[in-house]
């Protein structure tokens, strides 16, 4: 079987489209990893004193600030980081605490304080909520949002602040809402794929294959887990080179702060007890499912059809549907469920917020979405097998 | 050892590919004559399990071979007519590869390859890309593969295209070497082939098993239906138009022709022994 799967391989890599597009992808790995590690806000900061840092040095400055506030994140800990806050940077403070927009270059704990600062009708908007027979809690001893007002009912346990802005970026690069790299991985297991059958028709050696003693068994269930080790290589490799990345560019601080003081990915309503690490790591696990459930469909489809780019077509328009359609449709339970397929999956930052999302069926469940994606996906991968297993066995060879 | 086919039926929608073929084979050579589209890789495709016959069954040593699956393909070696290799593949990749197909062990299969690639004359070029092999090299290196697992059938489907006289001659004494104690099955349509190496030969036409037996028995029964003949050339075109002419050439600005035909087809004419050619033109003249 092992050798079977590594003839499986030699196959893949003996095709020029399959490694022109893994070329590719690692192109688009380094930009991205440009844009999110190397060249992100991040390496700028501007001291109190009006230096501007940059790179290291501002990676630096952006972790010390950090670390002041890592532990418990309570209202004494916003109280803290509000006053260091408005006595080093009292410009930028002022303009936070009149709504307006604050720059980018301040240190990264104190761009997301704005939510703990009480808007200046606060008093108002205090008055109207009683009025309808609700209430806001009332701000803290330092005048303050309380931290109680977004955290979450089950957490029970002071929720742990630290070093973010690279869990964030990472998680955003791999499997983010915008440009992750988790879509273009996905579509290069697309290619890899598509001629894990229909290679052996258009190249007339389904015959072949078929009288040998283990063409209709063994050699199928290791075509089966060439795309499987191909899915987790691409992927494992895509996501060992952010961790090497990431890790050189920032280190591992901030490695067990909860994910919902993690600002810059809104997760504050996340009812999941995660930290930072735990988040890439679900990241990578939603991303490879979406990764085996797109090989496990490719592999079927390029069992039905008689040539790779036929298959390809086929698959790149299965794998494609989902996303355009999803894309159009409203707030709805069926564009809830749409998640489950793989170009809409590997945005696992989405997944999460589902469970926050007042309009989603998954709304407070924060479970839910992850179990309907596994449960769905494996019965797919399974089904996908099967099919292309009996039709690979029983079709009319080429010639 | 005997391998039979009972009432061995393979259709596709309306379209009878094989109808009803019965027949047993024991240790030898078998030539399976027809013309293209009679049904000879389709027969071929069902004793290698490759597809499931409509009805009937093909048995071996009394078992039937959809029961046996992997240890009955364990025991065959199979030749597709056409067929595409991996380019990319080195020709002791290509056999190793599907050694490992045919569950030969890793250390056997490497002392195997090198072997077959040593008989037909490819060692030279073990290592070289299959992509810059000419159509009768990529040939060999089929012949080679269905060795590999000495297979006690060996079915051939049209194996010496694309070969040249020599590497036939070649060819054939390797079968004729290898065949003691082994079924062999030969589809061809060149009748030479079959000719020289088949003890037995199985006609097939539209689906149908003709005749089955040897070279003498089969051709006895065109005896006094072949015809030699002396005529001028506008004879000749006359008599060609309307009979099965074997072969003419010209002599002394006249024609001798070698012609099949149920009756005298002229006065000039002599009745001659039949050959194997003789009978495949009898049968499929007209056809591809």
């Amino acid at each position: 079987m092992l050798r079977m799967i590594g003839f499986e391989f030699k196959k893949m890599y003996a095709n020029s489209v399959v490694t022109g597009s893994l070329a590719v992808l690692l192109l688009v790995c380094v930009l991205i990893l440009q844009a999110y590690c190397f060249n992100s806000p991040a390496a700028s900061v501007i001291t109190p004193d009006g230096t501007q840092l940059s790179g290291r040095e501002a990676i630096t400055f952006n972790q010390r600030i950090a670390e002041k506030y890592s532990g418990d994140f309570t209202d004494d800990t916003i109280a803290k980081m509000v006053s260091d806050f408005s006595a080093d940077y009292p410009g930028e403070y002022a303009e936070m605490a009149e709504g307006g927009a604050v720059s980018a270059w301040i240190p990264s704990s104190y761009l997301s304080l704005a939510m703990f600062i009480p808007p200046a009708n606060y008093d108002e908007i205090a008055q109207n909520t009683a009025a309808h027979g609700t209430t806001v809690l009332p701000l803290t001893n330092a005048g303050l949002v309380s931290i109680q007002n977004y955290e979450t009912a089950d957490v029970e346990e002071p929720l742990q602040y630290g070093y973010d802005e690279s869990w964030a970026a990472f998680f955003s690069g791999f499997c983010g809402q915008t440009i992750a790299i988790a879509f273009p991985a996905l579509i290069v297991i697309l290619i890899a794929v598509s001629s894990i059958f229909s290679g052996e028709y258009s190249a007339k050696m389904d015959a072949l294959i078929l009288a040998t003693r283990y063409g209709k068994s063994r050699q199928i269930t290791a075509k089966l887990f060439a795309c499987m080790i191909f899915t987790t290589a691409v992927i494992g490799g895509m996501f060992l080179l952010f961790c090497i990345a990431f890790g050189v560019r920032y280190g591992i601080l901030g490695w067990n702060a909860d994910i919902q003081t993690n600002f810059g990915l809104s997760l504050m309503e996340a009812d999941l007890s995660l930290n930072n690490l735990q988040l890439i790591l679900f990241g990578f696990g939603i991303v490879w499912l979406a990764g085996i459930f797109t090989a496990a469909v490719t592999a079927m489809i390029s069992s039905l059809t008689r040539s790779p780019f036929s298959s390809f077509i086929l698959a790149f328009a299965v794998f494609i549907a989902p996303w355009v359609i999803r894309r159009l449709l409203p707030e709805s339970i069926l564009r809830d469920l749409m998640i489950v397929f793989p170009a809409n999956a590997v945005n696992a930052h989405e997944i999460l917020l589902m469970s926050v999302n007042a309009q989603s069926i998954f709304c407070s469940q924060p479970f839910a979405p992850v179990l309907y994606l596994c449960f769905t996906a494996m019965t797919i991968i399974l089904i996908s097998s099967v099919i292309a297993y009996k039709f690979f066995v029983t079709v009319q060879p080429s010639g | 050892m005997q391998l039979t086919l009972d009432r061995l039926t393979k259709r596709y929608g309306s379209k009878i590919a094989l109808d009803r073929i019965d027949a047993a084979f024991e240790p030898g050579i078998y030539g399976l004559l027809g013309a293209n589209g009679a049904g000879k890789t389709t027969m071929l495709r069902l004793i290698c399990d490759i597809i499931k016959p409509t009805s009937g069954e093909v048995t071996f040593n009394g078992t039937n071979i959809r029961e046996m699956g992997e240890s009955y393909r364990a025991v065959i070696g199979y030749l597709p007519q056409d067929f595409g290799y991996y380019p990319n593949f080195t020709a002791m990749d290509f056999l190793l590869y599907m050694a490992s197909l045919k569950g030969l062990n890793a250390g056997y299969a490497k002392k195997k390859s090198l072997e077959l690639l040593e008989t037909v004359n490819l060692s030279e070029v073990k290592d070289k890309k299959i992509k810059t092999f000419s159509g009768g090299m990529k040939q060999r290196l089929g012949i080679a593969q269905a060795f590999l697992n000495n297979p006690q059938i060996l079915i051939l489907d049209e194996p010496t295209a694309g070969l040249d006289p020599k590497e036939r001659v070649k060819f054939r004494n390797l079968i004729r070497s290898y065949a003691e104690k082994k079924i062999v099955l030969l589809s061809t349509h060149i009748v030479t082939d079959v000719e020289y190496i088949a003890d037995e030969i199985l006609v097939i036409k539209d689906g149908t098993l003709l005749k089955k037996g040897t070279e003498r028995t089969i051709i006895q029964e065109i005896s006094g239906k072949v015809w030699e003949c002396r005529v001028t050339r506008q004879e000749a075109e006359r008599l060609e138009n309307r009979f099965t002419v074997c072969s003419g050439k010209p002599e002394n600005g006249e024609a001798v022709l070698r012609i099949v035909s149920d009756k005298n087809p002229c006065n000039a004419a002599v009745s001659v022994p039949p050959c194997l050619e003789d009978l495949y033109l009898y049968y499929f003249h007209g056809e591809v």
